[in-house]
């Protein structure tokens, strides 16, 4: 995934705008106390056009607020008929969404 | 609603280390008495709550060393593993180890120590295979015959509110997923509204598991027992009815038995378990229990302490009223009402000795290994209550006390069989109440003191004249004493001669007393005697000039009027000497001072109060002795400004402001004023009066 400048808030969550759009990567852990700011991210990804990748390569660790977070953003652009799309998605953050019944998300 | 999880962070490290405590203790009960399956049970809960905990706040380094000690754990819990020396002390070690990683992770470098090789030694005891850690923890039920599986189905809706307490539902799914095979797990997300309008801090989603599994309910119940009230549960085994759980009281209501063994229709009732009832027991504990941080408790105690003047000053002013006398019944109720809540919040305070009695097992365990000895502790009154700043002070004292028991006290093995002893030896920390202090005494049956040698070192040390005379107590009180020390080889354990002198000193400046018995051949017990809380304190009250001081009750010896002949000048007039039944105590002028300026100047018209501590007794001279009296404590530091000699201040009945003196600071005050005037040519006490001089040294 091509890299460019990044905006939004610092910490785990950051929205890179790169060539091919505009990339919502998470890094480190994202737990309970990032998920508002995860939500903020989100619903800004929502409103902009195009299809919106979201970067995991460099997540350690993601809680179920995080990832209900990802859930509704999922929904939202399904309905809108966008394209969202998980990527770089470590082993570990994978067996996380299985054991959770959500291997189909990833 | 805003999640605070900084304030949940320091509740985890707080919760995490009292864990690591119990693990501890209870781990080295276990090397005592052998496996326990209550004891088992206990550090089991201990290590799961820590992971559990730590997964939710992404706390990786402490959550991933935990999952390995808890499988460890586990299978000692359900007898697939036995124990043995070798396999606690490897558990000790480990939750060393945790214990570190915890404390690098909250100070933000969690990756700091390394745990590589406890994990190696961990999974090695795991896979019982082959290797040196294997073949010390060989599996008990090695030969078992293979336990056949069964579906089960597991229904799990989380309470709305499941994030706000603390909790993270992926993390017990991850932990079930870990009990079985062919494991298939649907995700409910039907309640999740669209992205404007979801609450993060809300859970949507629910559960259905469906898996192979060897475990018992009881076992997949257990994944979800720190949980039950925040959740719905239903576990279905292949065949049989589902047993619910909606919280507490129905977990607990039901029994393990067979599903085979029901009758059609009857509930499956919940498990029995020791382990279960412990957890219902500790969520009753929780429910009638609150943390509060410090500093809410402190603002509390002050504005209690202001109530309580404000009292004292109303009482004084009505009492010049001509219907005074009415007032008194109404004055006695507010008084007495005052007193009590001034009680009860200062009882807010207290924290059980326990809390710092709890880290000698392991420090007993360990030092007796070392030097090659057996000990063991025994601790008495661990309920006694004592204000928590004292508490906290009290742990290095201790330290000490106990290094010094098992180094020079207690003999090696084979000394105390030849001596008609058991070989173990014992030491006794006790805690109790005595006449409105606490007492703590370490106590020890080992050789007890030697007079002899103590002399003799204290000769050698100039602390004593080669021809005092001193009686066996008095000659047990110079151990007491700065640089003293009979250890001929400096140790890590103790003989470095900064133990005990440290240890009154910390003891005096908690506003109490030390004192030391011993008996040659059967042991020597050390007693601690403590005001319940450095809030309040017993004083007396003195008067100079218009001013009026406080001085600790505990420090003063007696209080006496002089004659002018017992008053000597020395030091070319500089400083004076207050002559005690033939002892020579340095004399301090309080108003001198304090620049009070219409204090008494002759002495005969003013009281000498005779304070002692760290062994040395000076005169106070003040104008008149008022009465002893309770009074409460408030800085003057974080008030006002540090003065010298002066430990704090309190607010009297009728509004004025007295200085509490520190008796251990006056003290070193004078001696470093006398040394100043000694430098500048004056002649020493004793350098006019040889006498005198040697009785001083």
């Amino acid at each position: 995934m091509a890299r460019g400048k990044s905006a939004g808030p610092a910490g785990p969550i950051r929205i890179v705008n790169a060539a091919d759009g505009r990339h919502l990567v998470l890094e480190g852990n994202v737990g309970a106390a990032h998920a508002r700011a995860l939500q903020e991210v989100a619903r800004e990804l929502a409103g902009a056009a195009g299809p919106v990748r979201v970067d995991l390569g460099e997540l350690r660790h993601i809680d179920c607020a995080g990832i209900q977070v990802l859930l509704a953003l999922d929904e939202t652009f399904r309905q809108h008929g966008q394209a969202f799309t998980l990527e770089s998605v470590p082993p570990g953050v994978q067996a996380t969404f299985r054991n959770a019944g959500l291997d189909s998300f990833c | 609603m805003q999640l605070d999880m900084e304030r949940f962070r320091d509740t985890f490290f707080e919760e995490a280390h009292e864990h690591l405590g119990t693990m501890e203790n209870s781990l080295l009960q276990l090397d005592e008495q052998g496996s326990d399956p209550e004891l088992l049970a206990g550090i089991f809960r201990a290590a799961h709550s820590i992971k559990g905990a730590s997964g939710t706040f992404g706390f990786i380094a402490i959550s991933r060393f935990t999952h390995v000690l808890e499988n460890v754990l586990d299978r000692l819990r359900n007898g697939t593993l036995a124990t043995s020396t070798a396999l606690t002390r490897l558990l000790l070690q480990a939750t060393d180890q945790l214990r570190e990683v915890v404390t690098a992770t909250q100070r933000n470098e969690p990756d700091s120590v390394s745990v590589t090789g406890t994990i190696d030694e961990l999974e090695a005891v795991l896979r019982a295979g082959g290797g040196d850690a294997a073949a010390a923890h060989a599996p008990v039920h090695a030969a078992a015959a293979p336990v056949s599986s069964h579906r089960v189905r597991i229904a799990f809706e989380p309470t709305a509110d499941f994030f706000l307490q603390g909790q993270d539902p992926l993390l017990l799914l991850n932990e079930l997923a870990g009990h079985g095979r062919d494991v298939r797990v649907v995700c409910d997300r039907s309640r999740l509204p669209d992205l404007i309008t979801l609450d993060p801090e809300t859970c949507y989603l629910s559960w259905t598991v469906e898996m192979d599994t060897t475990s018992d309910e009881r076992t997949l119940r257990e994944v979800f027992m720190f949980v039950e009230d925040a959740c719905r549960l239903e576990v279905t085994m292949a065949g049989g009815a589902a047993a619910p759980i909606a919280g507490g009281a129905e977990a607990t209501a039901a029994t393990a038995a067979s599903p085979a063994a029901r009758p059609p229709g009857e509930a499956v009732p919940a498990p029995a378990a020791r382990s279960d009832r412990r957890a219902g027991a500790d969520r009753r504990m929780e429910s009638t229990s609150i943390r509060v941080p410090t500093e809410k408790v402190d603002a509390l105690i002050n504005l209690v302490g202001e109530l309580v003047i404000a009292q004292a000053m109303v009482n004084q002013a009505v009492s010049v009223f001509p219907q005074a006398a009415q007032l008194d019944e109404v004055m006695a109720i507010v008084q007495r009402s005052t007193r009590d809540l001034q009680e009860q919040v200062m009882a807010i305070r207290m924290l059980p000795i326990g809390t710092v009695f709890n880290r000698f097992p392991r420090l007993v365990h360990d030092l007796g290994a070392k030097l090659g000895k057996r000990v063991r502790l025994d601790i008495e009154g661990a309920d006694t209550e004592l204000d928590k700043s004292v508490i906290e002070q009290l742990g290095d004292p201790l330290t000490h006390l106990i290094r010094n028991s098992i180094d020079h006290g207690i003999e090696d093995p084979e000394v105390r069989v030849a001596q008609g002893k058991p070989d173990e030896g014992t030491i006794t920390l006790r805690a109790f109440h005595e006449g409105g202090n606490v007492v703590i005494e370490v106590r020890d049956d080992g050789k007890g003191l030697d007079v002899a040698l103590i002399r003799e070192k204290a000769v050698q040390q100039g602390l004593v004249r080669e021809d005092a005379v001193l009686g066996d107590e008095e000659i047990h009180q110079l151990i007491f004493a700065a640089g003293f020390s009979t250890a001929s080889v400096v140790s890590d354990v103790s003989g470095r001669g900064v133990g005990m002198d440290v240890v009154k000193r910390n003891v005096e400046s908690l506003n109490g007393a030390i004192t030391v018995h011993s008996e040659t051949g059967r042991g020597s017990r050390i007693r601690i005697r403590l005001p319940l809380t450095l809030a309040i304190l017993d004083g007396l009250t003195v008067r100079l000039g218009s001013d009026v001081f406080i001085v600790p009750l505990l420090s003063i010896r007696q209080s006496i009027r002089p004659k002018a002949a017992e008053v000597r000048t020395v030091l070319g007039g500089q400083s004076e000497l207050f002559v005690l039944r033939g002892e020579q105590l340095p004399l301090v002028r309080l108003a001198r001072l304090f620049q009070v300026p219409d204090a008494v100047e002759d002495v005969e018209r003013g009281i000498v109060v005779v304070t002692e501590t760290d062994g040395r007794r000076i005169g106070v001279l003040v104008d008149d002795v008022i009465g002893q009296q309770q009074v409460v404590v408030k800085s003057i530091e974080s008030n006002y400004r540090r003065i010298e000699a002066v430990m704090g201040a309190t607010i009297l009945g009728d509004g004025r402001v007295a200085f509490i003196l520190d008796v251990a600071e006056l003290q070193r005050v004078t001696t470093r004023r006398r040394t100043v005037d000694e430098e500048n040519g004056h002649p020493a006490a004793g350098a006019a009066e040889p006498e005198r001089q040697e009785e001083m040294a």
